[in-house]
């Protein structure tokens, strides 16, 4: 992978002054970026860029304002910065974000700093913030294309927004609904590694929003499928899926990312641990696995409500019985009448630490995880206590309109 | 202090932010080296959060001391990596206002200990990062 490699050209003078409101940026960085997302969004084609989810919990003001105090306090030694820049690079490519859109972000932002800092954002501060917003936006805009370069050279890869159609929807429970998405243009796709998720545009009739969604099926040239659950207090995008979206209708996705997935040569047995819908990257994962590596030794537990939420049992049963070494375990935790254990489900209860480490190898396993908060919380937390060191423990929040993201 | 944050909390955070560390490509080698014990290494952290967030008062130690130690491998870099690692496991973890102060405190901190490898000296741990 080719870095691009800042390069020493930003005035002494201009260093001297982004230094300088390093001070103020900590105490109003995130009133600062409040009042910039504010002025950005005053404009719907910039407003329609945004995951908008991310905005309402202050998640994604407060990535940003820590982004640009990074970018202030290491004015001196860029080079530091490589990291970040990747990461945001990577983040832009997913949202397809453009050089066009830079000079509108670049006037909210130093508009926002004026109306915070007052009379403190003098005309050379804001001069010196706006030489230094280009120098990083220039870096971001080199990387950006060169990572979709990358992406467009591999077989079926693609770049910015492609047109799919919705070529099946299956009910794989009460809330959860699988769309498998085929490209419009009847070509390949780009095969995803298994855990990775695509970037929807979902033209809805209160307008355009993009939402995350993990990928269900293993890689493939031909399709992907997402299974999606239907967020009745979310922010709208599965309420579209589930109430609006047939065969036949089109939507738009970029290429699959996400750093968290299955390797391609797993050196561990696996357990992997899943929560509700948390479940979409662990399917992803076993058809992966069923088709090949025979040879890994594979534990699939995941906890749902009841029979009525259970998702993609049987598909898992089968991939587990075709395999030989896959177990597969599922736990209720509001079993309804008729549900149970050795029938509908395996256990009855929430999943517990005691019951992995007398039933899964987590002394030498590999554990991914995919759920809820909370559910995160407690088995990073538990599986850490049980032994399990951090080097094993993978994990990906999941949940309704609030994926964590960084600006 | 925040009426929702609490040690189990930062408990899972600090096991879940390591976690990803020890997987990193450049932080995972540097904290191999450093860290002898991880089950002792995660309840000092421990230890250091809860007092830093909560009060706990547990934590009884000289962080600049201890990264002075390492001063040679630990680059500008790598605290952009600390950072950014810790930013999306508390984002992942814990609820947005939460997240955010341990964010705050983690940047101040990174702010700190950078200061300090700059200078190689060893100062008192400052005051406005002992208090929670």
């Amino acid at each position: 992978m080719s870095h691009a490699t800042p390069r020493p050209v930003l005035s002494e003078a201009t260093r001297a002054l982004v230094r300088a409101s390093v001070p103020a940026l900590a105490e109003h960085g995130t009133l600062i970026t409040t009042t910039m997302y504010r002025r950005l969004f005053q404009d719907a084609s910039i407003r329609a860029l945004f995951n908008q989810a991310n905005q309402d919990g202050g998640s994604q003001p407060a990535a940003l304002a820590g982004a640009i105090l990074a970018y202030a306090r290491h004015i001196d030694d860029l080079g530091a910065l490589t990291g970040a820049v990747e990461r945001m690079a990577q983040k832009h490519i997913a949202y397809h974000i453009l050089p066009e859109h830079y000079p509108s972000v670049a006037k909210a932002l130093l508009g926002a700093i004026g109306e915070v800092l007052g009379e403190a954002a003098t005309p050379e501060l804001l001069a010196a913030w706006g030489e230094a917003y280009w120098f990083l936006a220039d870096l971001l805009i080199a990387r950006e294309a060169a990572i979709r370069s990358e992406i467009e050279a591999d077989a079926g890869g693609w770049r910015g927004w492609r047109r799919f159609t919705v070529a099946q929807r299956i009910v794989e429970s009460e809330l959860i609904v699988s769309f498998v998405l085929r490209p419009a243009d009847g070509g390949a796709v780009l095969p995803h590694k298994p855990g990775q998720y695509l970037t929807l545009r979902l033209a809805t009739p209160q307008g355009e929003i993009k939402r995350n969604y993990s990928i269900s099926c293993g890689p493939n040239a031909d399709h992907y499928r997402i299974s999606v659950k239907r967020e009745a207090q979310g922010h709208g995008g599965s309420r579209y899926l589930h109430d609006a979206v047939a065969v036949g209708d089109s939507l738009e996705a970029t290429p699959p990312s996400g750093d968290f997935y299955l390797p391609d040569a797993p050196s561990r047995p696996v357990v992997l641990l899943s929560g509700g819908v948390g479940l979409t990257p662990m399917v992803s994962m076993l058809e992966t696995i069923a088709a090949k590596h025979p040879q890994l030794e594979t534990h699939y537990v995941h906890g749902t409500a009841n029979s009525a939420s259970h998702a993609m049992d049987a598909h898992v049963r089968r991939l587990a019985s075709g395999h030989g070494r896959m177990r597969v375990a599922s736990f209720y935790c509001e079993p309804r009448g008729g549900d149970a254990p050795g029938k509908t489900h395996d256990v009855d209860g929430l999943i517990d630490i005691a019951w992995l480490r007398s039933n899964t190898p987590l002394d030498q396993a590999d554990v991914y995880l995919c759920g809820p908060r909370p559910f995160l919380r407690r088995f990073v937390q538990e599986l850490a206590q049980a032994g399990v060191p951090g080097e094993r423990i993978h994990y990906e929040f999941f949940g309704p309109s609030d994926e964590a993201l960084a600006a | 202090m925040l009426p929702d944050l609490t040690e189990a909390d930062l408990r899972a955070l600090v096991h879940g932010f390591y976690a990803r560390v020890r997987q990193d490509p450049e932080l995972g080698p540097v904290f191999a080296d450093a860290v002898a014990d991880w089950d002792e290494h995660l309840q000092r952290l421990t230890d250091f959060w809860t007092s830093l967030m909560l009060g706990s008062g547990r934590y009884r130690g000289h962080p600049a001391g201890v990264h002075l130690a390492h001063a040679a491998r630990i680059r500008p870099a790598l605290f952009q990596r600390w950072l950014a690692l810790w930013r999306r496991s508390s984002d992942e973890l814990l609820p947005p206002a939460q997240a955010r102060a341990v964010q705050e405190r983690a940047a101040r901190i990174a702010d700190h200990l950078q200061r300090v490898l700059a200078a190689r000296a060893v100062p008192a741990f400052s005051d406005q990062e002992s208090t929670p």
